[in-house]
């Protein structure tokens, strides 16, 4: 079957659960005191949703707002991005904006962003509003998840979601093999197996 | 050819005129405290052997001149109590991210922690155009595993003014960009193929970043970062710049082998081994691989 192989990266304010999303969903792991990124990890996962199978190449990168510049290295050829707030911290809600700004006017033009508002566990200490972080996301008409990296509610979801509008987005250049992968675009290959995806049968 | 030993002979000690400091030299040197008298060599090959651990911390104090510093400036617990609210919210988010699995920080608000805390408030008040940024905390934390705490905080801005470090942490971080763009000259020139390969594959020289953030602290080798930090102080920053190019150098044939994730990977995580080799002097089969280089 065709893999549509693509970049996604996570962003966003630090320590709001980047590399706990990313972790939880490939290896099923969450540890409560991840050490911090300080440069970027690097994950993979191959997802299956109804119209093929996408391997997501996962570039987890470090939050600091000093670091922009070297994020925006991983970002450029993304083909997805993933910005996580905490929704106990104002601030890094409102680091969303600047970075789906940022996005816009720096990514390749067809980027599909999800935003995940992240550790719905401490619901008791939210300081963000959640209809008023949906209304803005439909707005920017972004798809908006109630994310726990710890109890692992909503992330399997967000990351199908990201993997079918992307293959979505992209599959007029499925089938034009040979093209660089590496770069965000696609290739047509055998289907691997590294971290398989199947928890929930990957169709649903 | 000849490059390749020129960049190697660096770090083989094979010179056995000078000889590794005894740990009573040290002694009598910390209490000299005059760095200028020592020989460099000595100095370089007792570096490159490895200091006694029980001296390092004074050692790092001795080699960053840091008590100087402390002598005249105004006492440690004012600049403690000096931080920014916001800031110091930012810096508790990393304390329990920051070696999580170390004796010394495991226990949540424990003696290490409240160290590392007070240490990033008081440099974020004591250089508030910086504040605190991430790769702070890990250069604390290595500190203090040698360093009471406020000889841990005047060794840590020795680092960050005299070694002029604190340019990395600046807004837009310009020295991490001129490091990184030393690092790319002198591997264009010392190991082109290296250096080809990883532009053909897209691996931009900013995965190297969070060696110069940290000294390499961050990675697997615990002894790594130590050792590094011991070559800092020492040689200054072309240290970092020739340990990351001769680790390059040495794993050209495995690099040559690698595509874009593998290589990315390698680069970020698994070239810190080759470095702890590098600093170590560690290198022996330096014919061998001069007739690697001959068949390339």
């Amino acid at each position: 079957m065709a893999t549509m192989e693509c970049k996604i990266v996570t962003l966003g304010e630090g320590r709001v659960g980047k590399t706990s999303l990313a972790l939880k969903y490939v290896k099923n792991e969450f540890h409560k005191d991840e050490i911090s990124t300080v440069n970027a990890n690097y994950l993979t996962k191959l997802v299956q949703i109804p119209q093929g199978s996408v391997q997501l190449n996962i570039w987890d990168t470090a939050g600091q707002e000093r670091f922009r510049a070297i994020a925006s290295n991983y970002y450029r050829q993304a083909k997805g991005a993933l910005i996580v707030y905490d929704i106990t911290d104002r601030k890094s809600f409102d680091k969303v904006v600047s970075w789906i700004k940022e996005l816009k006017s720096q990514a390749e033009k067809n980027i599909v962003i999800v935003v995940a508002g992240n550790k719905c566990d401490m619901e008791k200490e939210r300081q963000i509003n959640r209809p008023e972080a949906l209304e803005f996301c439909r707005k920017m008409q972004i798809r908006h998840f109630d994310t726990s990296a710890k109890s692992g509610n909503g992330v399997e979801e967000m990351f199908m979601e990201l993997a079918s509008q992307i293959f979505e987005a992209n599959k007029g250049e499925l089938g034009q093999s040979g093209r660089n992968s590496r770069r965000g675009k696609i290739t047509v290959e055998k289907t691997k197996h590294r971290e398989n995806s199947g928890k929930k049968g990957g169709c649903c | 050819m000849a490059d390749i030993c020129q960049i190697l002979e660096e770090y083989v000690i094979l010179d056995h005129q000078f000889p590794v400091f005894s740990k009573n030299e040290w002694v009598t040197i910390l209490k000299d405290n005059d760095i200028f008298r020592l020989c460099p060599n000595r100095l370089r090959i007792s570096v490159c052997n490895g200091i006694p651990s029980s001296l390092r911390g004074d050692i790092w104090v001795f080699l960053s001149r840091s008590s100087h510093l402390q002598a005249s400036s105004k006492p440690y617990q004012e600049y403690v109590n000096g931080c920014d609210d916001c800031v110091e919210k930012m810096i508790l988010k990393d304390i329990g991210r920051t070696f999580p699995h170390e004796l010394l920080f495991k226990s949540f608000c424990g003696f290490g922690q409240t160290c590392m805390f007070n240490i990033l408030k008081a440099y974020a008040s004591y250089d508030s155009d910086i504040g605190y940024c991430q790769g702070m905390n890990f250069i604390v934390g290595t500190l203090l595993m040698y360093l009471s705490e406020e000889k841990a905080f005047w060794t840590f801005v020795s680092i960050m003014f005299e070694k002029n470090w604190r340019e990395l942490f600046k807004e837009e971080t310009p020295k991490l960009t001129k490091l990184l763009h030393s690092l790319k000259i002198k591997l264009k020139e010392k190991c082109p193929e290296v250096y080809n390969h990883l532009k053909s594959e897209g691996i931009e020289m900013t995965v190297f970043a969070k060696y110069f953030l940290t000294f390499f602290m961050c990675e697997q080798e615990k002894e790594l970062g130590v050792r590094v930090l011991d070559s800092f102080l020492c040689f200054g920053e072309n240290e970092i710049l020739e340990i990351i190019n001769t680790a390059l150098l040495l794993e050209r044939k495995k690099i040559l082998g690698l595509k874009y994730e593998e290589l990315f990977m390698f680069c970020a995580k698994e070239l810190g081994k080759r470095c702890l080799d590098v600093i170590k002097g560690n290198i022996i089969h330096v014919n061998e691989i001069d007739d690697d280089y001959t068949m390339l």
